[in-house]
């Protein structure tokens, strides 16, 4: 009886710890996520300015918003596609606009794709890092601070830099 | 031949003079005893067969022909929905608990199980799930109708509000598997009689012994799952959310990260069950018991780091695309060194052909052929065409139904001389197979034909190009549906009666559990017995 | 012997396979990347079948030479390392050789760099929307849904299925031959995937996250395909069709689009002042009807149980205008009414609403106009520039928010039929009498006459179908009080209600030989006042 006591806590021990481990896959899945890639999910830290060297190669960047289902904005970025070099900021403006007649909130989420760019686009600054309150019916400039980092892999000549907008004025 | 332990019991339905149970309900609700809980788990999974199969039956009526017939495409997705968790987790787990719950005692020579209330717990939490299940589908709002791997966000945001049943239920079936792979573990490594060492338990015991392990590592996993899908729906999380920071795509990665070493928790006891029902008909022993055993083992650690080959389509790397699909494709060796074991068992020996050793042969060449489809799907590029079409059910079924339910089938027709203390009717048994090797195959080979063609999976309604098939598929189906009757019908007679069998049912048999009595009596191997 | 049998079946088999898209087998596609997929498939098929052949040969040899019945003793053998790493290894050898090729085609199918057309793809339930984003390096602004465009009727088995049953759209992606096209992928709700089997793609669309794709076609043709992820209800009926033309056929595409997407927006500005007819706004909105909402809630209003509730006498289409206008366009959240104010245009959706208001006995004579849509879908942002206080809005954002989408549905329906009264023959009487009648009549009434017991009575044989001609053109002209039976005089021109009193009068068994003449009507009406 004593060991099968021992043997019981154990396995008992064990599966609550996979249990937390379902859990920890929550991080876990970004940390991979970030390594790898995966999902084109870039970092949502801020990072720190390019003290790279700027490279000749020229990498075209395209900037796509994506307005979520019945979100009441409008965000376009002006270009839409710019020519970059690695290692270099770049500064990029986006025009958001509250098109309601309430104040909201909006969360810009990044999507980078081919997701393996995305762990070598830095973001210095950018609006997905934080909730945008617009009010009413008025608009807003918002900043993308970027570079590519000299890492970028080399068949990557061209990326898309993707925002879904979510009004989470709700939650 | 005939050392049989406690053998001076008398056989089947107990007396009323053996005080050692209650009569009636009370002897189901309250035993602890192994043999009575095991077959409370195959009355129970053989249920839910039926059920599930019932469901099957009403998708494959819909599919009949093209055009809505009979039911609406949200019942229809409930339909799929339940037809899945029910098979999973109602039909092929539970017979396998309920198979280890009667024969590993007798296999390694325990007296019960080591924790028997546990166990009695472990089944009695079950029918409290499935009736919370099956009773969602009667509520306003239905069941669940996300598909049984519930991807988010159709099962969060989009859900109706009866998921709660849902998850609630797969947390009970979660909670029941893990008390039973404990009990199994602890039985194994703690009862086993003076002289059966590790390498000399028999294969069966060996694949439960490993399959309890990816119990307990994965189900807590699926629970958590669940708990964070409920979480999402009900107070506002966002762990599969992307307006919250989330993402829907872990979900697959969790869900898979569950749901690959699930697949093997339903395949490694079907193995075992070969492998002992090979050898017995072969008169032959087990070639390779050593790599038998290292391959179930490799198998088991594989199916941890290949899950995401059921994402293709998600949109990963090229790198984790690639190394998905190797890791995948070298699950196949292991398994093919078990099919090449199994042949090499047959070969010179003395086979004759019993129904167990039907259906075993039948699963070994309808399994591979599940597997040969497997590896076809390991391939990314491939996968791409085959991924969420009819070749994935397929695929699936062959696995699981001439794989997994095969192989109860087997074990059963094995055992149930030994349970009952009766042969079962031969005749019957032997038609129960034919129609169902025939019907089987009509039913699900050409759904790699539609499949191939571009018929997607979980649709109610398909394009008139697929027409034929699926009226061929149905038929199959039907037919294969009232095929299960017969085992019904042979299993019921075998327990009423029949030509006696005496303590060593089949001549090529091996094994502690042919040295106790026919029918096995209530208690065996109260004095352990010693293996040689 | 069993075994050459086995072999001669198995290659007659193959043979079969390998033709040009056989319905056993994969499709060879029409892109290079496809034919990879095809060859790698059926590479590696032939590999499983030869161990096959091989594995179970040796088997069922044993099956047949080594029985018991003939006596056989078995063998003692039971073990040999030297076996088991041959057969671990081999297998291992013949991976390596799938997995080259497959690597092969893999590292080719994920390169999307340097794309002539990005095309953004953003599934909802249960429709696909296309945005094209630049062609050759400039940037495009063409944006439609694409939906399933057979009939409920076909679904429910009420009429004979065409061949591209479910298959089909009202406005299939159009993209060149030729040219690489790279799919931006993304969804509004819950996951989907693209998938068009002819070109080997399938890729999930997330919310929130972007995905991509890419192919290079090879031969024009229309080609289809399907949502393959497990999206919801109607997960079944959201095809894809895909129009590959020749680039200079696109090019002119490209211009014809943007003509119409001009046409269309000078049309909803000119709506905004303009008041349609009943007849025009309901014969529309049937239409509308029938191509966006009859799924859900059946063509009949009554709706399905557990699916979509009735709109036949539901307070909704019966009671507050305003409410109506705002569940049709906004959607209600948590259930699987969506918004359909950028999918459809003011023209439809005025039109979709008064049908509803008005067909099957909801008779509530209500007439919603476009220039209300137009009033109720404008943005505060819109309001504060016609009051002139905001003068940061640019016109570009007002084209968005209305959102114009050209539907092919729509043609402009002349106000008034032709002037003078003709007499028409039997036959022309017959054929327009039954076209109205199936787009008017038989959702009730049913094709055949019939009716449906307990709820519409039967024309075929009925006493007003056979009986005095003035009851029965009173009854199709007025309706019948407390019943679905409308009035059907505003509805219908004079010559369709002339013809399908005659064919009622005349088909299915009910000969009367009767013939309503279209000025008989005329005077019928004018005596009635």
């Amino acid at each position: 009886m004593k060991t099968h006591n021992k043997l019981v806590k154990r396995l008992l021990l064990a599966s609550v710890l996979m249990f937390a481990f379902a859990f920890a896959l929550v991080p876990l899945y970004d940390v991979f996520c970030e390594v790898t890639g995966l999902n084109g999910k870039p970092s949502l830290q801020p990072a720190e300015v390019s003290a790279e060297v700027v490279s000749e190669r020229l990498i075209d960047v395209s900037f796509l918003t994506h307005i979520q289902g019945e979100a009441p904005f409008t965000v376009e970025a002006e270009p839409t596609v710019i020519t970059v070099k690695p290692g270099e900021m770049n500064h990029v403006t986006f025009t958001a606009k509250n098109v309601s007649g309430q104040n909201r909130a909006m969360q810009a989420v990044p999507s980078v794709s081919p997701g393996l760019a995305a762990q070598h686009l830095h973001k210095v600054e950018c609006f997905c890092f934080n909730q945008q309150a617009i009010l009413a019916g008025e608009q807003a400039e918002l900043t993308l601070l970027f570079y590519l980092d000299n890492e970028l892999p080399a068949e990557i000549e061209e990326l898309t830099l993707s925002y879904a907008v979510f009004d989470i004025s709700g939650s | 031949m005939t050392d049989s332990v406690d053998n001076n019991q008398e056989p089947g339905e107990p007396k009323s003079a053996d005080k050692s149970y209650a009569a009636g309900v009370k002897r189901w609700l309250y035993t602890t005893n192994h043999k009575d809980i095991g077959t409370l788990y195959l009355g129970f999974s053989l249920l839910m067969l039926l059920i599930g199969g019932s469901m099957a039956m009403v998708i494959r009526a819909e599919l009949f022909q093209p055009g809505l017939q009979l039911i609406e495409p949200n019942f229809f997705n409930q339909m799929t929905t339940v037809h899945g968790l029910i098979m999973v987790f109602g039909a092929v787990m539970p017979a396998f608990v309920g198979l280890a719950n009667w024969m590993i005692p007798l296999m390694i020579g325990a007296p019960d199980m080591a924790l028997p209330r546990m166990n009695n717990w472990s089944f009695w939490i079950l029918p409290f799930a499935f009736t919370m299940l099956l009773s969602s589908l009667f509520m306003p709002g239905g069941g669940p109708n996300f598909g049984w791997t519930f991807y988010a966000p159709l099962s969060t945001t989009y859900s109706n509000n009866n998921t709660a049943l849902f998850v609630f239920s797969v947390h009970i079936m979660g909670i029941s598997s893990i008390m039973g792979a404990i009990n199994v573990i602890v039985t194994i490594i703690n009862l086993r009689a003076p002289g059966m060492t590790w390498m000399k338990m028999p294969m069966f015991v060996w694949t439960w012994f490993i399959t309890a392990f990816l119990l307990i590592a994965v189900m807590p996993v699926l629970a958590g799952t669940v708990t964070m899908v409920l979480t999402d729906k009900y107070f506002g999380t966002s762990f599969f959310n992307a307006a919250g920071g989330g993402d829907p795509v872990m979900f697959q990665h969790i869900f898979w990260f569950f749901g690959h070493p699930e697949v093997y928790i339903m395949i490694l006891p079907a193995f075992g069950i070969i492998s002992t029902i090979i050898p017995a008909f072969s008169r032959k022993k087990l070639f390779g018991y050593h790599s038998m055993v290292y391959a179930t083992a490799s198998i088991a650690l594989l199916s941890f780091i290949v899950w995401a080959h059921h994402m293709f389509t998600t949109g990963m790397p090229l790198a984790a695309e690639l190394f998905f699909m190797y890791s995948t494709m070298l699950i196949s060796v292991p398994t093919g060194v078990k099919v090449f074991n199994w042949v090499a068992t047959m070969w010179r020996g003395s086979i004759s052909f019993e129904v167990p050793m039907l259906f075993a042969v039948a699963f070994i060449v309808l399994f591979t052929i599940g597997g040969f489809s497997g590896l076809m799907l390991a391939i990314t590029p491939a996968d791409f065409q085959y991924h969420d079409t009819y070749f994935v059910v397929a695929h699936f079924h062959y696995v699981l139904v001439t794989g997994a339910l095969f192989s109860i089938m087997a074990g059963v027709y094995f055992w149930l001389p030994k349970w009952t203390g009766f042969m079962f009717d031969i005749r019957l048994a032997k038609t129960h197979f034919w129609l169902s090797l025939v019907s089987v195959n009509v039913l699900f080979f050409p759904m790699h034909f539609v499949g191939l063609a571009g018929m997607p999976r979980r649709i109610p309604d398909y394009a008139l190009q697929f027409a034929d098939f699926n009226a061929i598929i149905s038929l199959g189906g039907f037919a294969f549906g009232l095929s299960q009757l017969l085992f019904v019908w042979a299993v019921i007679k075998c327990f009423k009666g029949g030509d006696t069998v005496p303590d060593k049912v089949w001549d090529g048999a091996e094994g502690l559990e042919w040295q106790v009595a026919s029918p096995a009596p209530y208690h065996t191997f109260s004095t352990p017995p010693e293996v040689k | 012997m069993p075994v050459f049998l086995c072999t001669w079946l198995f290659l007659l088999f193959v043979s079969k396979l390998h033709g040009a898209d056989s319905q056993f087998n994969m499709r060879h596609g029409v892109t290079d990347i496809s034919e990879n997929v095809y060859q790698l498939h059926m590479t590696i098929f032939l590999i499983c079948c030869v161990i096959a052949l091989l594995v179970f040969g040796v088997m069922f040899w044993a099956i047949w030479h080594h029985r018991q019945s003939k006596g056989v003793k078995p063998a003692l053998f039971h073990e040999s390392t030297k076996i088991e790493i041959l057969w671990t290894a081999v297998p291992f050898v013949i991976l390596i050789a799938m997995a080259v090729p497959a690597t092969k085609t893999l590292i080719a199918m994920e390169d999307t760099s340097k794309a002539d057309l990005t095309v953004k793809i953003t599934a909802s339930q249960w429709k696909w929307h296309y945005q094209y984003l630049s062609y050759d390096k400039k940037a495009l602004d063409i944006s439609f849904y694409s939906i399933l465009s057979t009939p409920q009727e076909q679904i429910n088995n009420q009429e004979d299925k065409q061949p591209t049953y479910l298959l089909e759209v009202d406005k299939p992606l159009v993209i060149p031959s030729n040219k690489k096209v790279r799919f931006l992928m993304t969804s509004d709700d819950v996951i989907h995937s693209w998938w068009v089997p002819d070109f080997a793609v399938k890729k999930d669309a997330v919310p929130g996250f972007i995905n991509e794709a890419w192919t290079k076609v090879n031969d024009e043709g229309v080609y289809r395909g399907q949502c393959a992820e497990l999206c919801g209800k109607n997960h079944g009926f959201m095809p894809i069709v895909v129009d590959v033309r020749s680039p200079e056929q696109f090019s002119r595409w490209l211009v014809e689009q943007k003509a119409l997407k001009q046409n269309l927006a000078q049309q909803e500005r000119a709506l905004q002042d303009s008041v349609l007819a009943k007849a025009e706004l309901m014969a529309l909105g049937k239409d509308v009807y029938s191509a966006n909402c009859s799924v859900c809630h059946q063509p009949t209003g009554l709706g399905l149980a557990g699916g979509g509730p009735a709109i036949k006498g539901s307070p909704i289409a019966v009671g507050d205008v305003g409410r109506h206008i705002d569940i049709v366009l906004n959607g209600k959240a948590g259930t699987a009414m969506q918004s359909f104010s950028k999918q459809l245009s003011a023209k439809q959706l005025a039109a979709v609403i008064t049908y509803e208001r008005n067909a099957w006995g909801n008779n509530s004579g209500d007439l919603v106009q476009p220039s209300q849509i137009i009033e109720v879908n404008k943005t505060p942002q819109e309001v504060i520039k016609e009051t002139g206080v905001d003068k940061t809005v640019t016109p570009k954002v007002v084209a968005e928010t209305i959102e114009i989408n050209e539907v092919n549905a729509v043609e402009e329906k002349p106000h008034k039929e032709p002037e003078p009264l003709a007499l028409l023959t039997r036959e022309q009487l017959m054929v327009l009498g039954k076209k109205v009648y199936q787009t008017n009549c038989a959702v009730c009434h049913q094709s055949g006459g019939e009716g449906m017991p307990g709820a519409f009575p039967a024309l075929k044989g009925s006493l007003i179908a056979t009986g005095p001609v003035d009851t029965h053109i009173s009854i199709v002209l007025n309706g019948t009080q407390a019943t679905a039976m409308m009035p059907f005089k505003a509805m219908l021109s004079l010559e369709q209600l002339a013809a399908v009193i005659t064919y009622e009068r005349n088909a299915w068994g009910n000969e009367t030989g009767d013939l309503v003449q279209p000025l008989y009507i005329d005077n019928f009406i004018k005596g009635e006042k």
